[in-house]
């Protein structure tokens, strides 16, 4: 059996319910034909309810302003162009960090053997130790300029790292500043 | 009053503001704010009945403009951005109904239904949108989407296949089942 999608009467069901004359002043063969016929009722039913929610919701809409809404496009807008100018800026970053921790990889298989020589020259008991710092070489018992050379180290190799995740973290922060 | 005879304070934040309305867009200013006046509403009343909320209809109207602002594509005639935006926003619903397909269907409280129909609104009206508005609720979005640009909206097969993009031939059945559904939907609920 096939199913009966459309009736040759749909339209002026339509009509009568878009102009809210739908069943009163419906002529009385359509109402009758609605009644009998699945694909008019239901379609009765359905623009009548859609329709109504439709009328009584949307005059009562509340949107922004033209000028908001065309300002916060501006401002989204500007950022997006921003971040998409500053993108290679992150990648030369990103490509810094690796560059520089191959470099320094590079560099400890050259000249490994001679800074560990170095280093166990600088932890020779000749230096004194410093009274401040004596307790904390007494802890570790490594000297000052063991502890010195090491500080710096770390600190050559963790800033670039810092700085670009902090540039990241804003990154992530900034599309929240632009919505509505 | 010329950039130069301000205060230099004045004169950068002159600048910057001339800077930060520069963004190209589609269309002006002007021809915006007639075009946003003419659709606004009932984009606004779409994205409401087929997301079931109304803040997040509230962030998708403005997405939507957005969108549309920046589209590279060239729209000839008032109804070709008309629909456009429609499908912009049905595709942002769709979207997000992807990204949220674990929540809930969200139904509306008789005071959010009556606040969608302004203050004074009597019990017995804002009862029967309530049980429409729960009717929509539990259609699929495409057939939301049908039904209201169908019924609400008056539009044709052909721009209906054009927003939710589905073929033309295939409107009128997918129409047929979706009105069944509401039908049904509608009946079950005054008869309980």
């Amino acid at each position: 059996m096939t199913m009966n999608l459309s009736c040759p009467r749909e339209a002026e069901v339509l009509d009568l319910v878009w102009t809210n004359q739908w069943p009163a002043r419906a002529d009385r063969a359509l109402v009758e034909h609605a009644a009998a016929c699945q694909v008019c009722r239901d379609l009765a039913l359905v623009a009548s309810a859609v329709g109504a929610l439709n009328d009584d919701t949307t005059p009562a809409v509340k949107v922004p302003d033209a000028s908001v809404v065309w300002y916060r496009a501006q401002v989204r807008a500007r950022h997006e162009l921003t971040r998409r100018a500053t993108r290679p800026v992150v990648a030369a970053q990103l490509a810094a960090v690796v560059v520089g921790l191959i470099g320094v990889g590079a560099g400890w298989q050259l000249a490994g053997p001679a800074v560990a020589a170095w280093w166990l020259e600088l932890s020779l008991p000749r230096v004194p130790p410093l009274g401040t710092w004596s307790e904390l070489t007494g802890m570790t018992g490594w000297p000052l300029w063991r502890w010195m050379v090491g500080i710096v180290t770390v600190s050559v190799l963790t800033i670039p790292v810092a700085l670009y995740v902090a540039r990241m973290a804003d990154r992530a922060i900034e599309p929240t500043q632009d919505r509505p | 009053m010329h950039t130069r005879d301000l205060p230099i304070a004045d004169a950068r934040t002159l600048t910057l503001q001339r800077d930060e309305t520069d963004v190209a867009f589609r269309m002006d200013e002007d021809a915006f704010r007639g075009f946003y006046d003419r659709t606004s509403r009932i984009l606004w009343a779409y994205l409401r009945r087929m997301t079931n909320d109304r803040s997040m209809a509230d962030d998708l109207l403005q997405d939507c403009y957005y969108r549309f602002l920046r589209a590279d594509v060239q729209l000839e005639s008032e109804a070709h951005r008309r629909h456009y935006l429609f499908k912009i926003a049905t595709n942002l619903v769709r979207d997000g109904v992807r990204r949220t397909q674990a929540r809930p269907t969200i139904v509306p409280h008789d005071e959010e239904i009556a606040h969608d129909m302004g203050c004074g609104s009597d019990q017995d009206a804002v009862t029967a949108r309530m049980a429409v508005n729960q009717a929509l609720s539990q259609l699929a979005t495409k057939e939301r989407a049908l039904l209201w640009l169908a019924y609400a909206q008056g539009a044709s097969h052909q721009e209906i296949a054009a927003i939710v993009g589905v073929k033309a031939a295939s409107v009128k059945s997918l129409l047929y089942r979706a009105r069944r559904r509401m039908a049904t939907l509608l009946r079950t609920g005054r008869e309980a």
